[in-house]
């Protein structure tokens, strides 16, 4: 799996929001404590549904336009096809 | 006091939705998922908590905006925040008052109220069941 920045094409760093459900308590000074933290979503659907294209965002260049390969390997398989067949 | 449940009257433990940012880091086909850090600030830890205290001092400060009318129960619930006891949406302010978190990190924070949680979990499973005798 690899993720490529269209916009800048250098980094391999990128920033997904996801959403979780923080159970919390009042402390006797009125602050917070936070107990236990549950993911509401998952990375893995999140990242192969379309929807997370948009919320995917470059950590170096901030930009939205973003390509998930999901099996690099298969166009290096049909270059090498064409290849061949080019012979 | 700051927040209360009407169903059973807790006004410790609640819950909330709350986003937070997570990285991806890509490198010789492989994918990792850490906190996002900007040097040596951990910015994920930082949004987490920001958002928290950002929707709880919503709450606090705009009650009445924070409540939507559910029709079936007939009651106003509130939007955001959730009691953590009993899962009730009835939740209030008796009050508006605030303060700002110190500042500790969030992994050392969990895990100082781990047992805290499970007993917190263990009261909400068994706090309407009657003693059980196990025969040998």
């Amino acid at each position: 799996m690899q993720i490529e920045c269209l916009s800048c094409t250098k980094s391999n760093e990128f920033l997904l929001p996801l959403w979780v459900s923080t159970t919390f308590k009042f402390n006797e000074d009125d602050t917070l404590s936070i107990l236990h933290l549950r993911p509401l979503e998952s990375m893995s659907e999140k990242l192969a549904g379309n929807s997370s294209l948009r919320e995917i965002s470059c950590k170096e260049c901030g930009s939205n336009e973003v390509e998930i390969i999901f099996n690099e390997y298969d166009n290096q398989d049909d270059d090498e096809v064409s290849a061949l067949e080019g012979l | 006091m700051q927040l209360i449940c009407h169903d059973c009257w807790n006004y410790t433990y609640f819950e909330v939705d709350v986003e937070t940012l997570r990285e991806l880091k890509g490198g010789n086909g492989h994918l990792t998922i850490q906190d996002t850090k900007f040097d040596d600030f951990n910015y994920s830890q930082s949004m987490l908590r920001d958002n928290l205290n950002d929707i709880v001092a919503y709450v606090i400060k705009e009650n009445g905006a924070a409540l939507i009318w559910d029709p079936e129960s007939k009651s106003y619930q509130n939007n955001y925040i959730s009691c953590a006891r009993c899962g009730s949406k009835k939740v209030t302010k008796p009050y508006s008052y605030w303060h700002s978190n110190k500042h500790q990190s969030l992994d050392r924070e969990l895990l100082a109220n781990q047992k805290e949680f499970t007993e917190l979990r263990k009261e909400r499973r068994y706090a309407n069941r009657m003693p059980v005798l196990y025969k040998k």
